[in-house]
């Protein structure tokens, strides 16, 4: 740029004054990063270029390039911005005439602005493809970028897939699996390409399947929430895994939703619990299953067996098992216990049967028939065989038997606790016969022993409350049918059942214990009446009680009624006590020995129940403390029956050794006809009186 | 060996080559950054930006010099602050880095100012870091204006400026993408709390107090738009209340045309498009604050 500038004053104003109304127009129109005043110096600068080379005419084109260049520098870079530029920059050329000959000015001018426009657009053209160049530079790194960050984040998921034990996969909406990682393989113990081919569904056990499928369709119906339960998933091997299954919804645009799968095995935790309810469901000695768990298997098999061939459950007691911890010690006890346990386990090896310890020394085993189970007599020798071979147990050779109830192919839609009742009612039903018995459950009996077993717990508080009474029942001469003497009888007046009669009062508290203090109430109240009796000139009536079976043994006897004698003041001779013949006649001692002694003492010591057995017969007529035999009106007792003449040789030889005879329940006068000439001295039944209160039997 | 033991992709994801690609990086969604230095006249934009600018101008045709003048009140805002002796800057919501930069204004008024670029537009971001390439006392970061205990905590961030010392927090044509349950007033409470006392914040954001049709139309467009941002106009009240803990330097919160103008190019000739971007400086006081 050498060409001189005019230098007057009057050029340099107007230089200055296009410069500042330029600057005024770019800037108000497009964002120039500067202040004004700077721009309107660089501008200035810019003009007098131009001027220069408007003088000069050879510099036209170059300084109308370079102007045009600087403007795009400066950022304006739009067509208002060269229109602009265009319109004033020529139209304050043209006007100032001192920069060229009049002829030449126009198209200097000219010359000039075409180059600036010209110059302009290259570099407007060349700028935006810099700037575009440089965007496309700069996404491609961004996308770079996040590529390398994607692929860094799946080289963490696969690092992730080697150090944790999670199995992961994605799945469609129908639950197909798309993909999966090794360690669901592990966990559903199947291949990469098991996996592939089959779904959620199809690994999640079929309880499972109904809440999976609502869990998908609250996903694909649009839930954004995660969804965490414990599911068990099906093993290839036929093991269930336990896992935390958690389902996350994946949406992508443009994509149809997936979903996360993450199975957490929770088999550990399980586990961990299975042995918590391992110590729950066995007995720590024998290592049994104890009675919880035998009636939740019970409940399965009971849904589960072979309908034909059912379930058997025995429950077993070992008898007089309390006589060896008692004179062998406890230890002793534990070690039979274990044997025993390990001999019935070993019994039903080969069965689908399960032996569990109920309690103190009962056992129970529950097998699944199959054709090829042993029938119910087989099994119940096996069990009597096998417990009675000795063993040694700290230096004692010791064998066991064992008392039975079984409960064979009950009905399907039994309940456990119903199955177990009637198994424990069959055995107590067993044991009431004796040891080393057996008995198959009857429901029908079941049903009458569930109503005594409650209807004995209730009595203790009947007696407190009064419902249960003594009566008397007459006993008449046959000879003159004056009353002779008094049967005590109990009567229970149940508020439900109504007066439940004598024999069943006695079973009731015979099956409870409560008999003993029962019999002895009984006994007193009986003496006291007889007492008062006494005091009614010509009376004198003796009481008669029928001693149980264990009141006849009770050692405290003697004791007993040596003191309701003595409290009451009632001469020995007007008591009679009945006794059973087993009680009499028995091995046990005890209750023979009682009642000799007190048939010395002057109480009448009579036999209940006198069947004439001989062997019976024989031990009548040589002991010789009973002062009389009682039998009960049967159909041997019926006059005209052949037993009956049979039987009155036998009341013969009764009478011949002095012991008297008396009738009971005897209905008709046929019948008591017989037995005055059989020579019976007394009778009571419904032909004389019922049982009544005292008073009654007074009149 | 992938983690996956299945690799290939169902044949449905076939369809898109990009359906890796993050968001921001898409190029058939436009983007706020890239459409301001369309209307500022650059050329680092995609067709999709371009048009939403060309609608933007539609519905308001001041948009190009909305920009224009948000970009000079940056200038003279960052000029003032620079004189004022700040010597670091961060600029939250820079876009693109078009002619007129903070480093490039602050440079011409003292030497060792230092600047960090903060956008949560990977593009803008990538693209700052290749103009600045060579400039060892600025750099850019990929962040989040609404999550401040990110942005405060980069390596990028901490690692240039020195919150001991005063720093300018520059939020320009930004917070008005903050929506109120995001609660902007507390947002911004987390960066103030962080500010040396001497700090300063500035702050300009839209507006419909004027031309509330116009603006809601504007703000259609960018809602009709698939970016994820969406504008919040202020009330000038509103605007003043986020300087909450500063004191605004005069002439407080004004139209940004009208802060401290310097020449004719500062101001728009329709009055109206002086006013429709509230603007201001806030001081945090040296006594008394914190």
């Amino acid at each position: 740029m050498t060409a001189p500038l005019p230098q007057d004053a009057d050029g340099l104003r107007a230089r200055t004054r296009l410069a500042k109304k330029w600057a005024y127009l770019l800037s108000s129109r497009t964002f120039i990063p500067m202040a004004t005043t700077e721009l309107e110096r660089k501008l200035l600068g810019l003009v007098e270029q131009l001027c220069a080379g408007v003088t000069s005419g050879s510099l036209a084109q170059r300084a109308g390039r370079e102007a045009g260049e600087a403007l795009v520098d400066l950022n304006c870079t739009t067509a208002e911005a060269l229109q602009a530029s265009v319109e004033i920059v020529g139209k304050g050329l043209m006007a100032m005439p001192a920069l060229a000959p009049p002829d030449k000015l126009r198209e200097r001018v000219v010359d000039v602005i075409a180059s600036l426009a010209a110059a302009f657009v290259d570099r407007v053209r060349a700028s935006t493809l810099a700037q575009q160049e440089q965007l496309g530079r700069s996404l491609y790194r961004a996308m770079r970028e996040a590529q390398v960050e994607l692929q860094f984040s799946e080289a963490r998921l696969e690092l992730l897939e080697h150090h944790l034990s999670t199995g992961i996969a994605i799945s469609d909406l129908d639950g197909k699996l798309v993909r999966s990682n090794a360690a669901l393989g592990r966990i559903v113990d199947r291949t990469p390409a098991e996996l592939a081919a089959t779904s959620v569904f199809e690994l999640v056990h079929e309880d499972d399947r109904t809440a999976l499928r609502a869990d998908f369709a609250e996903l694909a119906g649009g839930g954004t929430v995660s969804i965490t339960q414990p599911r068990q998933l099906l093993r290839a091997d036929g093991e269930l895994a336990w896992v935390t299954l958690t389902l996350s919804p994946l949406r992508r645009s443009e994509s149809p939703a997936q979903v996360m799968v993450l199975a957490e095995d929770a088999t550990d935790v399980n586990l961990l619990q299975g042995q918590l309810n391992h110590q729950a469901l066995h007995d720590v000695l024998t290592r049994l299953p104890n009675r919880q768990y035998f009636t939740s298997r019970l409940e399965q098999a009971l849904r589960t067996a072979d309908p034909g061939a059912g379930v058997s459950v025995f429950h077993l007691d070992l008898d007089g098992f309390s006589r060896i911890t008692g004179g062998l010690g406890r230890e002793v006890g534990d070690h039979v216990l274990k044997i025993v346990a390990g001999r019935l386990r070993a019994l039903v090896v080969e069965e689908n049967a399960m032996v569990a310890r109920f309690g103190h020394d009962e056992f129970a085993i529950l097998v699944e028939n199959t054709p090829s189970t042993p029938d119910v007599v087989t099994m119940i020798r096996r069990i009597n065989d096998l417990l009675s071979a000795p063993f040694h147990a700290d230096g004692h050779r010791v064998a066991v038997s064992a008392t039975i109830g079984v409960v064979h192919r009950p009905p399907r839609d039994s309940t456990p606790s119903d199955l177990l009742d009637s198994a424990d009612l069959t055995l107590r039903r067993a044991r009431g016969v004796g040891r080393r018995q057996w008995e198959l459950a009857d429901r029908a009996q079941d049903g009458r022993d569930r109503r005594t077993s409650s209807l004995a717990a209730t009595m203790p508080g009947a007696w407190e409350n009064g419902e249960i009474r003594v009566l008397y029942r007459p006993v008449v001469r046959l000879a003159d049918g004056r009353v002779e003497s008094a049967d005590v009888v109990l009567r229970w007046d149940h508020p439900a059942l109504g007066g439940l009669p004598h024999e069943q009062c006695l079973a009731l508290a015979e099956d409870t214990g409560l008999i003993v203090p029962l019999g002895t109430w009984a006994l007193r109240e009986a003496c006291e009446q007889a007492r008062e009796w006494r005091r009614e000139p010509g009376r004198g009536l003796p009481v008669r009680w029928a001693l149980t079976p264990s009141q006849a043994a009770d050692p405290d006897l003697l004791g007993v009624v040596r003191d309701v004698l003595s409290e009451t003041g009632l001469p020995a001779s007007s008591l009679r006590l009945g006794a059973p013949a087993q009680a009499l006649f028995g091995d046990l001692g005890e209750a023979a020995d009682n009642l000799g002694y007190l048939a010395e003492h002057e109480v009448g010591v009579e036999l209940e129940d006198f069947t004439a057995a001989p062997a019976d017969l024989v031990r009548l007529v040589e002991g010789g403390s009973v002062r009389a035999v009682r039998m009960a009106q049967s159909s041997a007792t019926e006059p005209g029956s052949t037993v009956s003449r049979a039987l009155a040789g036998v009341l013969e030889v009764v009478r011949d050794a002095g012991i008297g005879l008396t009738a009971a329940g005897v209905t008709t006068p046929g019948q008591a006809r017989w037995w005055r000439e059989v020579g019976a001295d007394t009778a009571s039944g419904p032909l004389f009186a019922p049982a009544g209160p005292p008073d009654a039997i007074t009149r | 060996m992938s983690w996956f033991t299945k690799r290939e992709r169902p044949p449905e994801h076939a369809m898109s080559d990009l359906d890796w690609v993050p968001e921001g990086i898409d190029v058939t969604v436009p983007s706020v950054a890239r459409t301001y230095d369309y209307l500022l006249g650059g050329a680092h934009n995609l067709a999709v930006d371009r048009a939403m600018g060309d609608q933007m101008l539609k519905v308001l045709p001041g948009a190009r010099d909305l920009v224009r003048l948000n970009r000079a009140f940056l200038r003279r805002a960052v000029t003032y602050l620079a004189e004022r002796g700040v010597r670091q800057f961060l600029d939250i919501g820079s876009g693109i880095p078009t002619a007129g930069n903070v480093h490039e204004i602050v440079r011409d008024v003292a030497r060792g100012c230092r600047v960090v670029y903060v956008d949560k537009d990977p593009v803008a971001v990538v693209h700052s870091r290749l103009l600045l390439a060579d400039d060892e006392n600025t750099t850019a970061v990929q962040a989040d204006l609404r999550e401040p205990e990110d942005v405060l905590s980069r390596p990028e961030v901490t690692g240039l400026l020195d919150f001991d010392e005063p720093v300018a927090l520059l939020l320009l044509l930004v917070v008005h993408f903050v929506r109120p349950e995001e609660e902007p007033g507390g947002l911004l409470a987390r960066y103030r709390d962080r500010l040396a006392p001497g700090s300063f914040m500035v702050i300009s954001h839209a507006t419909a107090d004027d031309r509330p049709d116009t603006m809601a139309r504007a703000a259609d467009t960018v809602r009709e738009s698939r970016s994820k941002d969406n504008l919040v106009y202020r009330t000038h009240a509103e605007v003043t209340s986020l300087f909450d803990g500063y004191e605004l330097v005069p002439p407080g919160v004004v139209g940004h045309a009208l802060w401290r103008p310097g020449g004719a190019g500062d101001i728009a000739d329709k009055p109206e498009d002086n006013t429709q971007v509230w603007a201001g400086v806030g001081h945090k006081p040296v006594t008394g604050g914190r």
